[in-house]
């Protein structure tokens, strides 16, 4: 750490994540203000996004039901409702523990951990049996059930989470429910500890759905900040906001004003570089003291300018007090990610996960590590 | 990545670089994919760590003077083995040089270290040379003598660097005077057949194509 830089420490500096997914077991140390992870195809690079998105939100049934369609996994909404499990032997959320298990009191719990400037977050989740209870008062309420005790019909399967030791019982049930997209990204800007927003890799939130984040932001300094952004990729563009939306189902449409035209065009116009860079630099400025999560950075975006979005994304990050955590298996998205790293001190590190057997592995490259490797032509991918 | 994982080998300069590779093409070893040198012994250490995180590598090999100190010098190594993942590394460089086995379940590569001369005493790479000039030899003790005996206000090299000017001075008054430090040992003024290059290559031969 160098004296007179603005370096605080991360948000999450360290991370453990035990049998989510295909991570069996998997302790990320030393994450640093803007961290890359890259990797072959199936070391779980996305598991780790989801993995703290799960965390940050406290295991919100919203966040997971999204992050589960994203993946066009099964999540058990609207069926039927107290079966543990659906033809196939799934019950909803089942593809989140490693190894795809039947419902059972059995299956080990995920666990997700971290450390850092925030308070250390502390979640598992975990499989059980709810019995149904009269209060005094003749309400209803779920129970935790031994397992050791008969099993009737006012048996309920259900998912365990325990959030920093306060427990919550969440019946199979109800996470039947269907949640809208808004309602997760109300979730992921709104109610949790912080803001955590989840870019996905084909920015499948669309400009009709960023109409939320641009609300946010609209007419304040923020808002020259997406403008610059854009400029990283037409320098002619003064302008950008969203219009449209009158009435629930009317998508919002981003526009654009430039030097060479006169009225406003659509930004889907600018081509998929400019799209991805609106959705990626938006959310960032609406994560301010938060975290930013983008799945597959470079995705849509030339070589060329990977290496000003990768500045703009530093910048922003550290005037902004935002944790950026991306992923990427491109090349040019690395050597762009290193040689901006190598031009602000102390924030950029790089995860490399391979698999080896049935493990995956980290490694770790911190800034030094970094600039060293960039230096002596080290092979870090 | 490629498919093959590879054998680097690290060396402080150019010199080391052109030795070791004279040395293989003398003895018939394989190929060593790489040998890379790293600009002086501090750069060496820098990279160190960085280099044992290079992915797709099979094995790593360090040549590095020891200067003034062989153990001062393995500690330096040492630390970085310990940081990097290594459980338990000797607290003593091995006299045959050292081979040091990956734990399991990591994609740390194996790792060896050879510190010129001899892994024992101290000294750098032309001391390790000396080895190689016919002991005996009434021309090498005519170059220590005269290059002990240069008067004191002429010698421009520090006491450290004597056995350097000892080395350059034997290759200096060859038949053909002046060759590099890898050609002379190919032309013979350097000979390879003497048992410390013997350990060197049964080192080379434990770390990379055992």
């Amino acid at each position: 750490m160098k004296l007179g830089s603005t370096y605080m420490k991360p948000k999450i500096e360290t991370l453990t994540i035990e049998r989510f997914r295909a991570l069996e077991r998997i302790e990320l140390s030393g994450l640093g203000r803007v961290t890359l992870i890259t990797g072959r195809n199936n070391t779980g690079k996305s598991s780790i996004l989801e993995a703290l998105q799960i965390l940050v939100s406290d295991a919100s049934p919203s966040i997971i039901n999204k992050i589960l369609r994203f993946r066009e996994e099964h999540t058990g909404e609207i069926e039927d409702q107290n079966q543990p499990a659906n033809a196939e032997g799934m019950f909803p959320w089942s593809s989140l523990f490693n190894g795809f298990p039947q419902f059972s009191t059995d299956i080990k719990p995920i666990v997700i951990r971290s450390n850092g400037r925030q308070r250390s977050l502390d979640l598992s989740l975990e499989a059980c049996w709810l019995s149904e209870e009269l209060g005094p008062d003749g309400s209803r309420r779920f129970v935790s059930r031994q397992q050791s005790l008969f099993e009737g019909e006012e048996d309920y399967p259900a998912l365990r989470v325990k959030s920093n030791n306060i427990e919550r019982l969440l019946p199979l049930s109800r996470l039947r429910r269907r949640f809208g997209y808004r309602s997760a990204l109300r979730t992921e800007v709104e109610d949790q500890a912080f803001t955590c927003l989840f870019v996905s890799p084909y920015g499948g939130e669309g400009t009709a759905t960023l109409g939320y984040l641009w609300d946010k932001i609209a007419l304040s300094d923020r808002e020259e900040d997406v403008v610059e952004a854009l400029r990283i990729i037409d320098d002619g563009i003064i302008g950008v906001s969203m219009v449209g939306g009158e009435g629930a189902h009317h998508a919002r449409t981003a526009i654009v004003r430039s030097k060479q035209i006169q009225r406003p065009v659509p930004l889907r116009s600018f081509g998929d570089g400019l799209n991805r860079l609106f959705g990626i630099i938006l959310s960032l400025v609406n994560a301010k003291s938060g975290i930013l999560l983008v799945d597959e950075f470079e995705n849509g975006m030339h070589h060329t300018v990977q290496l000003d979005a990768w500045r703009a994304v530093f910048k922003l990050a550290t005037r902004l007090d935002i944790q950026v955590v991306a992923t990427s298996h491109s090349w040019d998205a690395i050597d762009a990610f290193q040689k901006a790293a190598s031009e602000v001190p102390d924030e950029g590190v790089l995860i490399r996960l391979t698999k080896k057997g049935n493990e995956i592995i980290p490694t770790i490259f911190d800034e030094k590590e970094l600039a060293v490797a960039a230096r002596e032509r080290i092979e870090v991918r | 990545m490629s498919a093959m994982a590879k054998n680097v080998l690290l060396v402080e300069g150019p010199d080391d670089e052109h030795v070791l590779k004279h040395v293989c093409g003398n003895r018939g070893l394989p190929k060593i994919d790489e040998i890379k040198p790293q600009g002086g012994v501090d750069r060496l250490l820098e990279n160190l760590p960085v280099r044992l995180k290079e992915s797709d590598l099979a094995a790593l090999g360090v040549i590095i003077d020891a200067d003034i100190k062989v153990a001062s010098r393995w500690d330096a190594l040492r630390t970085r083995l310990v940081r990097a993942g290594y459980p338990n590394p000797p607290t003593v460089p091995d006299s045959i040089g050292t081979v040091i086995l990956p734990p399991a379940n990591s994609l740390l590569p194996r790792a060896g270290f050879w510190i010129m001369p001899d892994n024992t005493t101290p000294g750098a790479l032309e001391d390790f040379l000396q080895f190689l000039i016919p002991s005996g030899s009434a021309l090498f003790e005519h170059v220590k003598s005269s290059v002990v005996s240069i008067p004191e206000d002429e010698k421009r090299f520090t006491p450290r660097m004597e056995s350097k000017a000892m080395v350059h001075t034997w290759l200096a008054w060859q038949v053909e005077p002046g060759k590099p430090l890898g050609t002379a040992i190919t032309a013979r003024y350097l000979d390879p057949d003497v048992p410390e290059v013997d350990s060197l290559v049964s080192w080379l031969k434990r770390l990379f194509f055992y």
